[in-house]
C-alpha cells in the first residue's frame, strides 16, 4: 500500500516537473516574444510624477498639458478595454493617438460588455493589465461613480459637455452617442427598405427583421424596443407598447431572433437590423467589400438617442496616459477625438458647441443620418430603471 | 434466461465485488494502510478546492448578500462619493431568482437540457457503436479527433453553420428545397431555427460527439468473447444486448447522460447566437453578470447560478442510486 | 483485433445499420460545415475564391499567427498534463482502494460543467478582488501569488482554470475506461507475477486505458484551442482562439472563414498528434 502511494507520488512528481518545465517554457516564449510593453512596475509606485497624475483632477492640476504629455509618454502604454475597432471609428482613434504621442494602446477584450469592464476594473487593482479607461453605458457610469471605481478628471473642454451628460465632480462624462436606426440590405428583401418602425410590420419581411441582441443584455436592443414603444404610443414611462410590437412581429414570423453578426448580415440572414446609427453606418464600408449595399435610416416615429460615458480608473496603472487619452478624445482639433467620432457617424457629445465654434468637421456633420429631434426623448434614470424591469419581466414570455 | 460471462473475463461490475473483498483482506493484513489511502486524494482536493471551490464559494456567498447604501455625499476635495453601505445576509436574491421569468427560464432550461441529453445519448451511443465496430483505425482516429473538436464547438461559429444551412431566407437547404421542390422549409416541413426545437437541433451538434468520446472506451470494453459465448449458448442478439452488454454499459451511459445534461444546461454562447431571446436561465445569468443593460444585479446572478447547482445535485443523487442498483443487478 | 472480430461476427443487418448511422452522422455533421464553407468562398458576382482565408493572415496587429498558436499549444499541453496527472492516479486510487469516495469525487468533478463559464470567471474575479492591495498599495502574499499566475507572459491561471473546466470530461472518459476492463484483477495478476508498481501502471494499466486517455487529452486540447470567453474576460489577448476572434476584420466572409479555419486547424493538429500516437503503438506491438 505504501508502495502504491509512493509510486503515485513519483508519477505525480514527474508530472509536476513536466508542468513546471512547461510553465518555464511559457515564460520564456512569452518574454522573448512579448512585443507589448507593459511596464513591469505598472503600479504607480514609481517617482513622484506618476502618483501626482493619479490624483490630478485636470491637466492644470498636474502641471499643464505639456507635463501631462511628457508623463504619459514616459508611461508608454495605455490599457483599454472593450473598444472594438469597428465601433464608432475606434480603429482610427486608437491609430491617431498612437501616431500623435507614440503611446502604444493595449486593447483587451474588445467584445466585452460594460459589465465586463466594471468587473475588470474592480478585480485588477494592482495588476499591470488593469484597464486605464472605460467606455460604458450610462447606468454603469452612475453606479461605478457611487462605488468609487473612477478617478475625478475634467478635460480641457469640460464646459462644452452639456449639463446632465457628466458627473459634476468629473467622475464620468458622456462621450458619443447616436439614434436607433434601421439598417437595411435592399438587395435581400423584396420590398423597399423600411424607413419607419411602422414599416417593419410587413409580412413580406418574414424572418428578416432583427434587433442587435437581447434587450436585457444589449443596450442597442433595449433602446430599439423603446423606439418601437414610442412609435406605438409609448412614452418614457411606458415601454410595454414596444414589447407588444415585437410580440406581434414575432407572431407573424417577421422577427428574426438569431444574433446579428457580420456573417449573418453579409449572408443575408438578417437583412434588416435595428441598431445604433453609428454602428449601422460604420459597417457600410466593410459590407460594401462583401458586395452588400447597406443603408441606414433613423425612423422618425421612434426617435431614441443614447450616449455612452468615459471614465478613468481610480487605480489606473498608467494614470498620465489615461488622462492624456481623455484629453485626446475630447479635443476639438480637426484630428482630435471628437471629430474622429463624428467621422465615424457617432455624434460627439460636444457637437453642439463645435458646430457653434466651427471646429466640427463639416463633411462628416453633413453625412450624419438626418434627424429632426426637436423634442428629444430624455427619460430619467428612474424611468430607465423601471423600463428595464418591465422588459426583464415581460420580454421573454412575449417573444417565445 | 440470464447469460453470465465467465469468471475469467468478468465485466468490471461483477468483477469488482470479488477483488474488493480480497482487497479488504489484503489491506487488513497490512494494518493501517487503508486508513492512509485517502491521503492519495489530497492533491485532488487541494487542486479542486483552491482553483474551483473557492471561486465558486465567493459566488455562492454573493447569492446570499445584498448591499444597501445610505445617501451619498460628495467629498469636495476628492470629488468621490462617500456613503454608508451595509452588506447583509438575506434570502431576497434566492426568492427573486425563483419568481416570474427567472423561474420559467430555469424550467425551460431543464426541459431543453433533459430532452437534448437523452437524444444526444441515444444517437451518440449509436454512432459510437458504429465507429467502434468498424474495421480500420483511420475512421476511429478521424471520429475521435473530430468529436473532440466538435464537442467544444459553439457560439456564433456553430450558429452560423446552421444559419448557412437552415436559415429561413438564405439557408442552403432552404433555397434548394424551394428551387427544386417548391417546398418551404419552415412552412411545409416545419423545420426552423426559431424556437426550442431549432435550438435542440444545434445543441446535438456538440452533445453527440461528447457522448461518442466518453462512451468509446466503454464500448471497446465489450469483449468479443462475450458475444461469441452468448451466441454459442444460443442467445439472440437482443438477449445478448439486454443481459450482457447493457448491464455493463449502463453505469457509463448513466454517467454520460448526466454529463450531457450538464453540458446542455450550461450552454450559453450557442443558445444566444441562435436565439438571443431564448427563455433560458444561462441567458438571464449572462445578462446580469456580463451584460450592457442591467447593472448592479450581480447578487441575483449569483443566486441564479446557485439555483443551477441546486437543480443538478439531486440529479447526481438519483444517478448514484441508479448506479448502486445496476451494480447489484450484475450479481 | 477485437474490433475486427466483432465486425466479422456481425451479420448483414448489422453492417447495413452501421452504414446508415455513419451516413446520417456524416450528413448532419459535415453538411452544415460545407454550407458555411460555400459561403466563405463565394465571390460577389459569381465564382469561387479563397481570399477570405488569405485575409486571416493579412490582418494588422502585433501578435502573429505563429505566436498565438504556440502560446495556446503550450497552454493546452500544460492543461493536459495537469488534468491527466491529477485524475489518473486519483481515479485509480478511487477505483482500487477507495470506492466509497467515488460518489463525492464524481459529483465534485461534475460541478464545473453545471453553470456557464462566466460564473467561474466572476468567482475568480471575486477572489482577485478579495486579495487586492489595500489603501497603501501593498498586497499580501495571496495578492502576489495571484498576480504572478495571471501575468500574460506566463499565464499559469489559464491551465489551472482550463483543467478545472475539462475535469467533467476527463473524469467521465477515464471512468469509462476503468470500467471497461477488470482493473483489480489485472493489477493483482501483474503484482503477483512480480511486477513493481511503476511497471504495473506503465505497462499494464495505461495501455488498457489508451482510448480513454487519448480521448480525454483530445477534449482538453480542443477546449483550450477553442476557448474564448474565459480568456478574454480575464483580459488575455495572446491565446490563439482569442487572437482569432479579435482579428480586426468586419467582413462577414472572413469571420465565417475564421470559424471554419479554427475548426479545421485544431482537427488537423489532433489528427497529426493521434497519428503519431498510433504509429508508436503499432511499432510497440510489432516489436513485442
Amino acid at each position: 500500500m505504501e508502495r502504491f502511494v509512493r509510486v503515485t507520488n513519483v508519477r505525480r512528481l514527474g508530472a509536476l516537473t513536466a508542468a513546471s518545465v512547461l510553465a518555464l517554457g511559457l515564460a520564456a516564449c512569452g518574454s522573448s516574444n512579448d512585443t507589448t510593453t507593459d511596464s513591469a512596475e505598472g503600479a504607480p509606485s514609481g517617482g513622484a510624477a506618476s502618483t501626482d497624475w493619479a490624483a490630478a483632477q485636470s491637466a492644470e492640476d498636474g502641471g499643464g498639458m505639456d507635463a501631462l504629455v511628457t508623463a504619459a509618454k514616459a508611461e508608454g502604454t495605455l490599457n483599454t478595454i472593450a473598444l472594438p475597432d469597428t465601433w464608432a471609428n475606434y480603429a482610427a482613434i486608437k491609430k491617431a493617438f498612437t501616431a500623435k504621442y507614440g503611446i502604444k494602446i493595449h486593447d483587451e477584450n474588445p467584445d466585452g460588455s460594460s459589465g465586463d469592464e466594471i468587473n475588470a476594473l474592480k478585480s485588477t487593482k494592482g495588476q499591470d493589465s488593469a484597464p486605464d479607461v472605460v467606455d460604458i453605458g450610462n447606468s454603469y457610469a452612475l453606479s461605478g461613480a457611487l462605488e468609487g471605481d473612477f478617478a475625478a478628471y475634467k478635460v480641457a473642454t469640460w464646459d462644452d459637455i452639456p449639463e446632465g451628460q457628466k458627473d459634476e465632480g468629473g467622475l464620468w462624462f458622456s462621450d458619443y452617442g447616436g439614434y436607433i436606426s434601421i439598417g437595411c440590405d435592399a438587395a435581400k428583401i423584396s420590398v423597399p427598405c423600411p424607413t419607419t418602425i411602422a414599416e417593419l410590420d410587413n409580412p413580406k419581411l418574414k424572418g428578416k427583421v432583427a434587433l442587435n441582441g437581447d434587450p436585457t443584455t444589449a443596450n442597442a436592443a433595449f433602446n430599439g424596443v423603446w423606439a418601437a414603444a414610442l412609435a406605438n404610443g409609448g412614452s418614457a414611462t411606458d415601454i410595454q407598447p414596444g414589447i407588444d410590437f415585437f410580440k406581434k412581429l414575432n407572431d407573424e414570423g417577421i422577427f428574426n431572433k438569431t444574433q446579428v453578426s457580420p456573417e449573418t448580415v453579409a449572408s443575408g440572414a438578417t437583412p434588416v437590423v435595428l441598431d445604433w446609427d453609428y454602428l449601422n453606418v460604420g459597417n457600410t464600408a466593410a459590407l460594401k467589400k462583401s458586395g452588400v449595399t447597406w443603408t441606414t435610416t433613423v425612423p422618425a416615429d421612434g426617435l431614441v438617442s443614447g450616449y455612452y460615458a468615459q471614465a478613468v480608473n481610480a487605480d489606473a496603472p498608467h494614470p498620465a496616459a489615461a488622462r492624456l487619452w481623455e484629453e485626446f478624445l475630447y479635443s476639438q482639433d480637426a484630428d482630435g477625438g471628437q471629430n474622429l467620432w463624428l467621422q465615424g457617424a457617432a455624434r460627439p457629445i460636444e457637437l453642439v458647441a463645435m458646430e457653434a465654434n466651427g471646429s466640427a468637421d463639416k463633411a462628416a456633420d453633413a453625412a450624419l443620418p438626418k434627424v429632426d429631434d426637436s423634442n428629444p426623448f430624455l427619460p430619467t434614470e428612474d424611468q430607465i430603471t423601471k423600463a428595464k424591469d418591465a422588459v426583464t419581466k415581460n420580454w421573454s414570455a412575449a417573444i417565445s | 434466461m440470464a447469460i453470465l460471462p465467465t469468471a475469467i473475463d468478468a465485466p468490471s461490475g461483477a468483477g469488482n465485488r470479488r477483488p474488493r473483498s480480497r482487497a479488504r483482506s489484503d489491506v487488513a493484513s497490512r494494518t493501517g494502510a487503508s486508513r492512509l489511502s485517502w491521503l492519495g486524494l489530497v492533491p485532488f482536493f487541494v487542486f479542486i478546492g483552491t482553483v474551483f471551490l473557492v471561486p465558486i464559494g465567493f459566488v455562492v456567498v454573493q447569492a446570499f448578500q445584498r448591499t444597501t447604501s445610505g445617501e451619498a455625499h460628495r467629498d469636495p476635495v476628492t470629488q468621490q462619493f462617500v456613503r454608508a453601505t451595509e452588506t447583509h445576509t438575506t434570502l431576497a436574491n434566492i426568492k427573486e431568482s425563483l419568481e416570474g421569468v427567472y423561474l420559467s427560464s430555469l424550467g425551460t432550461s431543464v426541459k431543453l437540457s433533459a430532452i437534448t441529453a437523452v437524444l444526444g445519448a441515444i444517437l451518440g451511443l449509436l454512432l459510437a457503436y458504429a465507429v467502434v465496430t468498424s474495421r480500420g483505425s483511420l475512421l476511429k482516429q478521424v471520429v475521435s479527433t473530430a468529436a473532440a473538436v466538435t464537442a467544444n464547438f459553439g457560439g456564433v461559429p456553430l450558429a452560423f453553420l446552421f444559419i448557412a444551412t437552415l436559415d429561413a431566407n438564405v439557408g442552403v437547404v432552404t433555397l434548394f428545397l424551394d428551387k427544386h421542390f417548391g417546398l418551404s422549409l419552415g412552412d411545409d416541413l416545419g423545420v426552423s431555427l426559431a424556437g426550442l426545437s431549432g435550438l435542440a437541433l444545434v445543441y446535438l451538434y456538440f452533445l453527440i460527439p461528447l457522448m461518442v468520446l466518453v462512451m468509446m472506451p466503454a464500448l471497446e470494453g465489450l469483449k468479443v468473447q462475450w458475444a461469441e459465448a452468448a451466441e454459442n449458448l444460443g442467445a439472440s442478439r437482443w438477449q445478448y444486448w439486454r443481459w450482457v452488454a447493457a448491464p455493463v454499459l449502463l453505469p457509463s451511459v448513466l454517467g454520460s447522460l448526466l454529463l450531457l445534461f450538464c453540458s446542455a444546461f450550461s450552454a450559453y454562447a450557442t443558445a444566444y447566437a441562435i436565439n438571443s431571446s431564448a427563455p433560458l436561465v444561462t441567458i438571464r445569468i449572462s445578462s446580469v453578470l456580463s451584460g450592457n443593460v442591467l447593472s448592479g444585479q450581480e447578487n441575483l446572478g449569483a443566486a441564479l447560478a446557485l439555483n443551477m447547482i441546486v437543480i443538478v445535485l439531486p440529479l447526481t443523487v438519483v444517478y448514484q442510486l441508479l448506479q448502486r442498483r445496476t451494480s447489484r443487478w450484475l450479481a | 483485433m477485437t474490433d475486427n472480430a466483432i465486425a466479422r461476427n456481425r451479420g448483414a443487418g448489422g453492417t447495413a445499420l452501421r452504414w446508415l448511422v455513419l451516413t446520417v452522422a456524416a450528413i448532419y455533421f459535415i453538411g452544415p460545415l460545407l454550407a458555411a464553407i460555400s459561403f466563405t468562398v463565394k465571390k460577389p458576382g459569381g465564382g469561387v475564391t479563397l481570399s477570405a482565408y488569405r485575409d486571416i493572415f493579412n490582418q494588422p496587429g502585433e501578435i502573429s499567427f505563429g505566436h498565438a498558436l504556440i502560446y495556446s499549444l503550450l497552454i493546452a499541453l500544460a492543461t493536459i498534463v495537469l488534468a491527466l496527472a491529477l485524475m489518473v492516479p486519483t481515479q485509480l486510487l478511487l477505483h482500487l482502494r477507495l470506492p466509497r469516495w467515488r460518489g463525492l469525487v464524481e459529483v465534485i468533478c461534475l460541478l464545473p460543467l453545471v453553470f456557464p463559464p462566466v460564473v467561474l470567471v466572476v468567482g475568480v474575479s471575486g477572489v482577485y478582488r478579495w486579495a487586492q492591495p489595500g489603501e497603501d498599495g501593498q498586497g499580501g502574499a495571496a495578492f502576489h501569488l495571484l498576480r504572478f499566475i495571471r501575468d500574460s507572459s506566463h499565464p499559469l491561471l489559464l491551465p489551472l482554470l482550463y483543467a478545472v473546466m475539462t475535469l467533467p470530461f476527463v473524469y467521465r472518459a477515464i471512468d469509462a475506461g476503468l470500467r471497461s476492463f477488470d482493473v483489480a484483477t489485472l493489477v493483482e495478476a501483474s503484482r503477483s507475477l512480480g511486477a513493481s508498481w511503476p511497471t504495473t501502471i506503465g505497462s499494464v494499466l495505461l495501455p488498457s486505458l489508451r482510448t480513454a486517455l487519448t480521448n480525454a487529452a483530445f477534449l482538453c486540447f480542443a477546449l483550450v484551442m477553442g476557448e474564448y470567453t474565459v480568456a478574454s474576460i480575464l483580459l488575455y489577448t495572446k491565446p490563439f482562439p482569442v487572437w482569432l476572434a479579435q482579428l480586426p476584420t468586419t467582413s462577414g466572409q472572413v469571420r465565417a472563414a475564421i470559424s471554419v479555419f479554427s475548426l479545421l486547424l485544431v482537427q488537423a493538429l489532433l489528427l497529426v498528434v493521434s497519428g503519431v500516437g498510433t504509429r508508436g503503438a503499432r511499432r510497440k506491438v510489432a516489436s513485442s
